[in-house]
């Protein structure tokens, strides 16, 4: 993938999800902390498609843990993000906070 | 603690919708997961519904991941489009099919809706009922009221609201100066009339119980103040004649509003008119806010029988009834109705069947296309939804095209339709477009559904192993297609009975004996406007017309009547005949008509007995009289011999020297009892003269004008009724009905054998090389034939067994809501038989033709 891409607002918001699970997030986890912090239903599917996406750009992996009765017998993924995806999120953070600056005024929320 | 599981169904589904890898296999994880969580927190039943949604949502949501799928949707579409263009014969059949099925259905759909499920455009049409009498004597339970009966209810029955009753008769309006005369339907209406209907004149004013007594004021109907008075709003105070009395335009009503529908003007009754003694009063209350129409029956009936004990000698034998208003509307055509969409429901399962059964017959041929393409990697869901692209496609296409066939079935019925009443509010609307979209969208995704999800779940190696050499179709494709052609079969066979019978029973209505001859016969109402000062002017004037009209080239006969041969309405009298015990002495009454002594001849009513009157109408102290049958059943002693009694009207004596038939207006309804008097004794001032033409009447008609204004130029001549016209569009709805039921029938027939075709032809083709075999080994064409008509023997017969069971039940069940529908009988069957077994062969002829042609080394070569 290209260096430069930049990313998606929910591309953004998986990978930080994901990073807040400390590498112990799987899907549930990663929708609730999502749902949590922004306050609106995130749709299955397409949380489920920004993580395929995310592994193909190589921003996430993932390990396959054993199937367990309590998932009818289906197993598990636990996603982490890649180095490259941490980079990603630096460059996309810089971004903004280049963009953002000396409109703290405006940005910051009011009391 | 039980394991919680989630509902079976939706989980095979799921795993069906996402890919079966690992990932796929997380995901399915999660919502068991999640919902193993949920029905801790919410128990179960929320848990499953919230799986079911979930199922739904991320199963199809996750399999249209954007661009990818809406350029794979895109691929799909283009295939299908190829496809059908590489298949033109299936895609025809199966667009045609489903547009047939559809378009009969929009149309018939319509005219339901409009007829019989829209409610009548009056304020809370619910509340308005229509009051009957009835009468167990003579069986008749729909006989109109008598205008002191109005009067009686009102004061009788609290419960209605308000009461109205009305009589219709036809005249000619003209304008003041007796110029533009132009036939008019005129009610005749008790004050309650806006009260009732709760219809106020748009412009102008309604008439009240003042007006009644005074008389003289109108009230037009939107179409005639538009069509005549240009919609003029000044037109309040307009005079205009009616036949020769003076009229006073006051008000008109709105567009939409009218009552009876077909009326042009309305006008208070005269007290003078309620002491007409036939039941001809249209009697329409409204109930009372709150009240329950049982309650208004009970008072009702109440008052019926009060009526009956105090005026015995009008009200014996009589009580009254209520029905609801919409439905006495359309009453007559209510049950017709009802067993059309029941036909044309039939209609539309029988071509989704057909769709369906072509569809499959397509995915059997296409099962070696599917294994190559999940061999090389095709998801499921890929698979699928190609297949589904496609059945929608065609079904959007069978439905548009529906709705096209729809519009001009509808058009081609509304352009010969008879008088439907309330066919003026039949359109092709929104709703009608609405409910076929949503038939059309199931139909499409029913027909692919099981096709797509059978080809997907087939393994694709054993499909590859066996098609290079595949001789017979699996056993459970074949089973299901033959049930889905039985079916077609025994749902064709239901059809056709039902309609072979509906046919009979609009025949006899509309084949029935009415007693004249009414071909090449013409009636003119002759109404001077002076009218004849006394019998002998009388005489004189007609006499002049008669033999005027007589001396037209083309003209066989001519006589006078003072009533129309049809018209149901007359004098009513007491008539007291000669040693008749039933009666005694008390006059019983009777309809009286004035005709001329060539009457009889003229019509062709039968002499039954005795003769027709003397040139002079008899002896001058006891007129010639002659009675139809009716009179003599009603009337005279059964021991006696009608000929030769004496029978005493009100005003003189009269002899019976003839009887003749009975003529009668419909099937089913009983004619009058009627004397005749000689017109040489008897005139009134307006007498019909009754030509019988050589050849055509119709051509005649400018010349027997002629002929009458030759004697009286300013006689208004405007009511010429040709009578082979009248009882023709009288029983144009049955024939009508008729032409729908025969087309149903003949539509689902055709469907049968595209059906029957389908799934033959399919059998043949892939059981080419079996049958190359065969005849390779020395099987004679016959033989091959005879085992492939065998197979559809059999499939014909089994349809048409459940058919005819099936019909059995629907013949009764018809036999209930349409009158004379008599039950299944074995010469209908017989024809149904012979029709679809012919049918079936037809449709077999094809594919066994190309099977005999099967040249034994090509299938084998090409193996």
């Amino acid at each position: 993938m290209s260096g430069t891409d930049l990313l998606g607002e929910f591309e953004r918001l998986v990978l930080l999800a994901v990073l807040q699970n400390r590498d112990e997030g799987y899907a549930i986890l990663v929708r609730r902390e999502i749902e949590r912090a922004t306050r609106r239903t995130v749709s299955r599917g397409a949380l489920y498609r920004t993580l395929d996406r995310l592994e193909t750009k190589g921003l996430v992996s993932w390990t396959l843990e054993d199937e367990s009765p309590e998932r009818g017998g289906n197993p598990r993924k636990r996603f982490s993000v890649t180095p490259d995806g941490v980079a990603a999120l630096r460059r996309s953070h810089a971004v903004l906070s280049e963009l953002s600056a000396g409109l703290e005024h405006l940005l910051e929320p009011t009391s | 603690m039980s394991v919680s599981r989630p509902p079976r169904l939706a989980e095979a589904l799921l795993r069906r919708l996402l890919p079966s890898d690992a990932h796929g296999r997380t995901i399915v994880g999660d919502l068991h997961e999640e919902h193993r969580e949920l029905v801790a927190r919410h128990g179960s039943l929320r848990a499953d519904l919230w799986y079911w949604r979930e199922t739904l949502v991320t199963g199809v949501g996750y399999a249209r991941p954007g661009r990818s799928t809406l350029h794979h949707l895109g691929h799909d579409v283009r295939h299908a489009l190829r496809s059908m263009v590489r298949e033109p014969g299936f895609a025809a059949a199966a667009v045609l099919t489903l547009a047939l099925g559809i378009g009969a259905g929009t149309a018939i759909f319509s005219v339901v809706d409009g007829v019989l499920l829209r409610p009548l455009p009056f304020d809370e049409p619910d509340r308005l009922v229509r009051v009957w009498a009835t009468n167990e004597e003579t069986g008749q339970a729909q006989r109109d009221l008598l205008y002191q009966d109005v009067e009686a209810l009102r004061s009788g029955a609290p419960s209605l609201a308000s009461v109205m009753g009305l009589s219709t008769v036809t005249s000619t309006l003209m304008g003041w100066a007796m110029e533009d005369p132009e036939d008019v339907l005129l009610a005749r209406t008790t004050p309650g009339f806006f009260s009732t209907f709760r219809v106020d004149p748009v412009v102008g004013r309604a008439y009240n119980a003042g007006d009644a007594s005074a008389g003289g004021v109108i009230l037009i109907s939107s179409g005639l103040w538009r069509g005549r008075f240009g919609a003029d709003p000044d037109v309040v105070g307009t005079m205009v004649h009616l036949g020769t009395a003076g009229y006073q335009i006051i008000g008109v009503l709105p567009e939409g509003l009218e009552y009876p529908r077909d009326a042009d003007m309305w006008t208070p009754l005269r007290p003078e008119q309620m002491g007409d003694d036939d039941r001809e009063v249209v009697v329409v209350g409204r109930v009372a806010d709150g009240v329950d129409p049982s309650v208004v029956n009970a008072e009702v009936n109440a008052v019926g029988a009060r009526l009956a004990s105090a005026l015995p000698e009008t009200h014996d034998g009589w009580g009254a009834w209520i029905q609801p208003l919409q439905i006495t509307v359309v009453r007559d055509v209510r049950a017709a109705l009802f067993a059309l969409l029941g036909a044309v429901g039939l209609l539309l399962a029988i071509a989704c069947v057909n769709t369906a059964n072509l569809l499959l017959a397509r995915a059997a041929r296409r099962r070696h296309e599917v294994a190559v393409r999940t061999a090389l990697g095709a998801s499921r869901v890929r698979v699928v939804s190609r297949y589904m692209t496609e059945s929608v496609i065609l079904a959007l296409a069978g439905g548009a095209a529906g709705i096209l066939v729809g519009r001009w079935i509808l058009a081609s019925m509304l352009a010969v339709a008879p008088q439907i009443p309330r066919l003026d509010t039949v359109a092709l609307d929104l709703r009608v477009v609405a409910v076929m979209g949503v038939v059309t969208g199931v139909a499409g995704v029913l027909f692919g559904v099981g096709p797509a999800l059978h080809a997907a779940s087939a393994p694709p190696e054993s499909t590859l192993r066996d098609s290079g050499r595949a001789t017979t179709l699996s056993g459970r494709r074949i089973t299901l297609q033959s049930g889905l052609v039985a079916t077609e079969i025994a749902m064709s066979t239901v059809l056709a009975v039902l309609a072979v019978l509906l046919f009979s029973t609009f025949r006899d209505a509309v084949s029935f004996d009415r007693g004249f001859e009414h071909d090449q016969l013409v009636a003119m109402n002759v109404e001077p406007l002076h009218p004849p000062a006394d019998g002998d002017e009388a005489r004189a004037y007609f006499g002049a017309i008669v033999e005027n009209v007589r001396a037209l080239p083309g003209v066989r006969d001519v006589a006078l009547s003072s009533h129309e041969i049809l018209e149901q309405r007359g004098l009513s009298l007491g008539v007291a005949v000669e040693g008749n015990p039933v009666v005694g002495d008390e006059p019983r009454p009777a309809t009286v008509r004035i005709v001329s002594g060539g009457f009889f001849r003229t019509t062709g009513i039968p002499l039954l007995r005795g003769r027709s009157f003397a040139a002079d109408g008899g002896p001058e102290d006891e007129m010639d009289v002659v009675v139809n049958r009716r009179f003599v059943d009603l009337l005279v002693d059964p021991a006696q011999d009608a000929i030769g009694l004496g029978v005493e009207l009100s005003w003189a004596r009269g002899r019976i020297v003839g009887v003749v038939g009975d003529v009668s207006p419909a099937l089913g309804e009983p004619a009058r009892p009627i004397v005749y008097l000689p017109f040489q004794r008897e005139t009134v001032p307006g007498m019909w003269v009754t030509v019988r033409a050589v050849g055509e009447a119709a051509p005649l008609v400018p010349g027997i004008r002629e002929a009458v204004h030759d004697v009286d130029r300013w006689v208004p001549l405007q009511r010429v009724d040709l009578l082979g016209e009248s009882v023709e569009s009288s029983v144009a709805p049955q024939r009508f009905n008729m032409l729908l039921v025969v087309s149903f029938a003949a539509l689902a027939l055709v469907l049968a054998a595209v059906g029957i075709y389908g799934v033959t032809a399919l059998s043949v083709a892939t059981r080419r090389s079996e049958i190359g075999i065969r005849r390779a080994l020395g099987a004679s064409d016959p033989l091959v034939a005879a085992e492939i008509v065998k197979r559809v023997a059999q499939l014909t017969g089994v349809g048409l067994a459940i058919g005819i069971l099936v019909s059995s039940l629907g013949g009764r069940l018809l036999g209930s809501v349409v009158v004379g529908v008599e039950p299944t009988d074995p010469g209908v069957l017989v024809v149904v038989t012979a029709l679809l077994g012919a049918v079936a062969l037809l449709a077999a002829g094809i594919p066994v033709a190309r099977a005999i042609g099967i040249e034994p080394t090509e299938a084998l070569r090409a193996e």
